[in-house]
Formats: C-alpha cells, sequence, structure tokens
C-alpha cells in the first residue's frame, strides 16, 4: 500500500452570533483581523495545515453562523467532526451562559461515539477589551471547563493575536485522537458453489 | 472558501505522481475544465477529486456536505443543479458521495452512470461490506489512506469516459477476429480449467478476445469495464505476472475474488479470476498450459496480428464500402456488445474524438428519454450528419458527412446493418463458452 497521506480533520466552530468565531479562523489561517462585524451566513470553510508532534495535518475548518442555531444546516452536517470549538464572548454573559445548550446540541446531532470523550475545545475570545467590561472571569469559565470533563480552555484576542495560535494547536492536537485506527480484515471468500446462478443476459 | 495556507504540498504519494495533482484550484487552468469529478465521505472529508490536490480543496467538499446535509434534513435527495452552462450532478451512496460538476454537455443520466462507474471503481478496491463497516465504526474515517495508490484508476477511469463508448452504451467491445480462431483459442482456454478457476479472459486491454465461465454465471458488463479500466490504467501488468484482490460489484460487492493477471503477448492480456486467494500457483500453472495449447496451434502469432490491429480499431469504415459513412456505433442488445471500426479522419485527433463521443451521447441521450424516448433520430449537425436507430434487437449510431440527404442516410444505413450482419461472428462473440462444454 501506498504511503499514507496527510491526515483531514473535521474541526466545527460553534458558538453565539457575535463572538467572533470567524475572525478567531481568519485570525489563525489568514492572519487577518476586521473590526467590521459580517454575519456568516450559513458556514463557511477554511483549509490548513498544520505540524502537530511532528506530523503533518490537514485541518477542514467549519466555520458556522451564531444566529440561526442547527436548523438551517441539517443534522448530517455535524456527522464525522474530529473536534469542535466553542467559542463565547468573555464581555457578554449570555453567551457563555449558552455554552452548555451549544455543546449539547452538538453531540445530540453529531451522535459521536463516545460523546463524554469527545474533543471539545472552549475558547473565551475578546479579551483585548477593557477590563471594567469583562462578565466573565477565567475562574468561572475554567470551573464550568472542568464540569463537563476537564475541556481544555483558552482565552484568545482575534483582534490582538492573542493565544489564537496555542488554542489552535491544542485543537489539532485533540482532533487527531480521534483518528484511530479501524480494523480493517478480509471479508470472507466468495464460495462459488452455494451462490445463487446470476444471468445478466449477457452472452459472455 | 478564502484561503490556503500551506509551504509543504506534496502530491508524490505511492509512487504515483498524479497527472494535474498539483493545480492550484485559484487558477482558471483548474476552472476551466469541462469535467471535475468530487468524491468526499458524508462526513465531508475529501476522499478524490479528478484536478488538484483533493485536501486543498477541502472546503469545496465542505459546501457540498452542507448543501447535500440541508436537503436531508427534509428527507430531500439533492441530485441535480443546473446553473448556466455547469451542471452539477450529486450521486449519494452513503457513506459516500459523489458529485460531477461539468460543462460538457452530457445528460444528467449519463454523468450520473459516470459517478456510478467511479463508485464501483472504489469497491473494487474495497468491497461494500468492508467500506460500510469501516465508516459505521468511525464516521470521520479519512478513507485516503485505504485507497490510497488506486486514484490512478480514478483519473483513468475518468479519462476512459471521455473516449471509450461502451460506458455510455453498458456494452462492451470485441476485438474483430475470424471466430473459427476464437473459438479454438476458447478451446484451449475451457481445456485449461482448474478447479478454483472461476473466469478465464483474454483481453487486449479494453476488448475481449474471448470470456470463458461457469455455466451459471455470466460477466456483467460493468464489471468487465472496471477489468478494462484497471488494465489500461496501469503499466504495471506489462512486465510480470500479478495477483491482485480484486470485488466485482456486479458479480459480488460483499467479497474479493483474486485475479491472475499476465501479458502473454504484445497487447493480449489473460486474466484468471479466482475466489481461493491461494491459487496464484495453480493459476499461473493454466497460463503455462495455455500457452503452450496457443503455440502449438500457431494461435498465439495470429492472436497477436489481431490484438495490433485491434488496438488501432480492428477494421476500417471503407471495409464497409459504403462512400459517405464516417464512423458507427453498433450494439447488440441481445450480447451487450458492440463494435465499432477505427477513428480515422475527421476523427483523428483527440479532440474530435472526443466530439464525436459527445455527438453520440446527445443521439444516445435523446433516443433514450423517460418522456418520448425515439426509435429513429436524424439529426443534421455542423460537422456531420446523424442517425440514430433503435430496435429491441440493436442500437445503431452512425456519422455521415454533413450534406447528405435523409433518403441517402436511410439507404446507407441498411446497407450498413446488412454488412454488420454478414460479419457480425467476427466483431462480435455470439457464442460465450461455458468452462461446462470442455468437460
Amino acid at each position: 500500500m501506498a504511503s499514507r497521506k496527510k491526515v483531514l480533520l473535521k474541526v466545527i466552530i460553534l458558538g453565539e452570533s457575535g463572538v467572533g468565531k470567524t475572525s478567531l479562523m481568519n485570525q489563525y489561517v489568514n492572519k487577518k483581523f476586521s473590526n467590521q462585524y459580517k454575519a456568516t451566513i450559513g458556514a463557511d470553510f477554511l483549509t490548513k495545515e498544520v505540524l502537530v508532534d511532528d506530523r503533518l495535518v490537514t485541518m477542514q475548518i467549519w466555520d458556522t453562523a451564531g444566529q440561526e442555531r442547527f436548523q438551517s444546516l441539517g443534522v448530517a452536517f455535524y456527522r464525522g467532526a474530529d473536534c469542535c470549538v466553542l467559542v463565547y464572548d468573555v464581555n457578554n454573559a449570555k453567551s457563555f451562559e449558552t455554552l452548555e445548550s451549544w455543546r449539547d446540541e452538538f453531540l445530540i446531532q453529531a451522535s459521536p461515539r463516545g460523546p463524554e470523550n469527545f474533543p471539545f475545545v472552549v475558547i473565551g475570545n475578546k479579551i483585548d477589551m477593557e477590563e471594567s467590561k469583562r462578565m466573565i472571569s477565567q475562574k468561572r469559565a475554567m470551573a464550568w471547563c472542568q464540569s463537563k470533563g476537564n475541556i481544555p480552555y483558552f482565552e484568545t484576542s482575534a483582534k490582538e493575536a492573542i493565544n489564537v495560535e496555542q488554542a489552535f494547536q491544542t485543537i489539532a492536537k485533540n482532533a487527531l485522537q480521534q483518528e484511530v485506527e479501524v480494523e480493517i480484515d478480509f471479508p470472507d471468500p466468495i464460495k462459488i458453489d452455494s451462490d445463487t446462478s446470476k444471468d445478466f443476459g449477457c452472452a459472455c | 472558501m478564502k484561503s490556503y495556507d500551506s509551504d509543504d504540498i506534496s502530491n508524490n504519494h505511492g509512487g504515483y505522481q498524479k497527472h494535474y495533482g498539483d493545480e492550484d484550484h485559484t487558477t482558471s487552468a483548474w476552472t476551466e475544465h469541462r469535467k471535475h469529478f468530487f468524491i468526499l465521505s458524508s462526513a465531508g472529508k475529501p476522499i478524490y477529486a479528478r484536478y488538484g490536490d483533493e485536501s486543498r480543496i477541502s472546503s469545496y467538499m465542505g459546501v457540498i456536505q452542507a448543501l447535500i446535509s440541508f436537503f436531508a434534513d427534509n428527507d430531500d435527495t439533492l441530485r441535480c443543479i443546473n446553473a448556466g452552462e455547469h451542471r452539477f450532478v450529486f450521486l449519494l451512496k452513503a457513506p459516500l458521495y459523489l458529485v460531477c460538476v461539468s460543462r460538457s454537455g452530457e445528460s444528467e443520466s449519463q454523468l450520473r452512470d459516470q459517478l456510478g462507474y467511479l463508485y464501483a471503481q472504489i469497491i473494487s478496491v474495497l468491497t461494500q461490506s468492508q467500506m460500510t463497516k469501516i465508516f459505521e465504526q468511525r464516521n470521520n474515517f479519512d478513507l485516503r489512506g485505504l485507497i490510497g495508490g488506486t486514484e490512478i484508476f480514478l483519473d483513468s477511469l475518468g479519462k476512459l469516459m471521455n473516449t471509450y463508448p461502451g460506458f455510455m452504451l453498458g456494452a462492451i467491445q470485441c476485438l474483430t477476429m475470424p471466430r473459427e480462431l476464437r473459438d479454438k483459442v476458447g478451446a484451449v482456454l475451457g481445456r485449461a480449467k482448474c478447479k478454483p478457476l472461476l473466469y478465464a479472459l483474454l483481453v487486449t486491454p479494453t476488448q475481449l478476445i474471448t470470456l470463458l465461465r461457469p455455466r451459471t454465471h455470466s460477466m456483467h458488463p460493468a464489471d468487465l469495464h472496471l477489468i478494462f479500466n484497471l488494465l489500461s490504467g496501469s503499466t504495471t501488468f506489462e512486465s510480470s505476472e500479478s495477483w491482485t484482490p480484486i470485488c466485482l460489484p456486479k458479480f459480488n460487492n460483499k467479497s474479493f475474488l483474486h485475479a491472475y493477471i499476465c501479458y502473454i503477448a504484445k497487447k493480449v492480456c489473460m486474466l484468471l479470476i479466482s475466489p481461493d486467494k491461494d491459487s496464484f500457483f495453480e493459476m499461473s500453472n493454466v497460463k503455462q498450459k495455455v500457452v503452450e495449447g496457443l503455440e502449438a496451434g500457431g494461435m498465439l502469432a495470429s492472436l497477436e496480428n489481431y490484438a495490433a490491429a485491434g488496438t488501432r480499431g480492428g477494421f476500417s469504415v471503407g471495409d464497409t464500402g459504403i462512400p459517405g459513412l464516417r464512423h458507427f456505433l453498433y450494439k447488440s442488445r441481445v450480447n451487450v456488445q458492440f463494435t465499432m471500426p477505427e477513428l480515422t479522419e475527421p476523427y483523428a485527433t483527440t479532440s474530435a474524438r472526443k466530439r464525436l463521443l459527445r455527438q453520440y451521447q446527445n443521439m444516445n441521450e435523446r433516443m433514450h428519454r423517460k418522456t418520448r424516448p425515439l426509435k429513429l433520430l436524424f439529426h443534421v449537425g455542423e460537422q456531420e450528419t446523424m442517425l440514430g436507430w433503435v430496435t429491441s434487437g440493436f442500437e445503431l449510431y452512425a456519422a455521415f458527412g454533413p450534406l447528405v440527404s435523409k433518403s441517402a442516410v436511410v439507404l446507407m444505413s441498411n446497407k450498413l446493418l446488412k454488412w454488420i450482419r454478414k460479419q457480425e461472428d467476427s466483431l462480435l462473440i455470439l457464442n460465450s463458452p461455458s468452462f461446462e462444454k470442455f468437460k
């Protein structure tokens, strides 16, 4: 068999609208940030190659629209994800409080094998804003992550490119753990004598 | 769907340098291909792209998956999108999705048939049961690791479907040769039968010389096309005896058969198919016996001559003695076989051949349309006049010069049919032998 190709990882980004999902992705992939808010319509896709423990992998990042929740894209959309990133805005309490329902809905829709071990990563974005505006403390966020099975937690600024690289590095690393080998065995040989006869109307 | 960030893209895997594999999907060269094929898992992970690096265009795969998913939520199935001159055709074979984006002018059903062939090619490498099992275990599975090294056959299939009318006709082409010789060769194969031998074939790689089969089993043309593609897709078989597992989906999509492949003369390839994976040496012995038998009868040299002529086309349109006739396809519906003359001027270039095949495809599509199928179609085109004729026994598609009248075409077509009838037993295999005959 030929040498293996770079493994491809499907990463889904979820969270309330306006928390900066698209900005995080753009900062990570394109090293760009724009202050202008543009709502994502449906979904947006970006691809990036990353080195994880000396192994080159392709990350296929699925950025979703915050407003429309799951309904618009269909259940199948989330199928076969390798990692789910939950994003909230540290200056917006509601966006933090809804993380739980984003997580639950993802697990329902994607129905991964072993949901208790499925890799999530939580990102608290927009830490570049002034401290007085901050609504969710790091402590509170980390406590929640811990209660959900020790989800890795990052505080980032897509605007100032703080911690974005590190967060995605962890995302890639945890996603890669989903890529376990499947068992390949040769199917049973065909027993010709017991086969029912087949005729396709072909003279050959 | 914007950017791509990488400085280390290597397409060189398994020793096969994919043609067009390095093509950048943001360039016009990529978008201008007339026909793209994409294969992805139902999770939206890329498996194969006809042009470019499939992982680079994984964003497109995501879009495709999102579109399909959107409709699936309403228990609906996305089948085709027509947008300007482009046609997007979908074939959903969970856990795989296959998509064609084409401006080749081929019909929706023709393109979907082609996607079906690509699907069958993947099944021939993995079996249906194995693939289903893998994705049941892991729906995030990256299938490329498993089919790695066989993309060459998806590429060659894509190419073959643009030039070889057998896919459109659902029929196979036979090597033009005297029936007497064919029968004698078949008898040599038949007498060499050993227990684990299921099918024995001699092919040129894309024309059938003869096929020996058990009385109870025939071989579906679609499976034969996969074999033809296997042989024409790689030159590796020309140099040695090969032994490879192969699933023939129409025969049995759950299991592998094993194929012994060996060229016994230039352009003459022998395939011995067995259900027993340990029967290589028995098959090799069969080959030895067959080669000795053919040599003793002086048949091998003449086979080689006919195969060489057959690779050029077998016979020329001039042999029919019908001036004004440029080319034709004749399919015997009973035998599921077709024949055609050599492609000579004005169809000597690849682009002219593709154009002619498109003409045939248009005729074929028009005649077999579900609403109002036609028995007879006379079409005056810019560069040729075409006739299509479908009966319960045959299908005929013929190309004439551009200024031929309808009555002349009908006259010539009748004359052509008479000629084919007379030559039928060298153009087609009318009595495919079974092994039991030689017991």
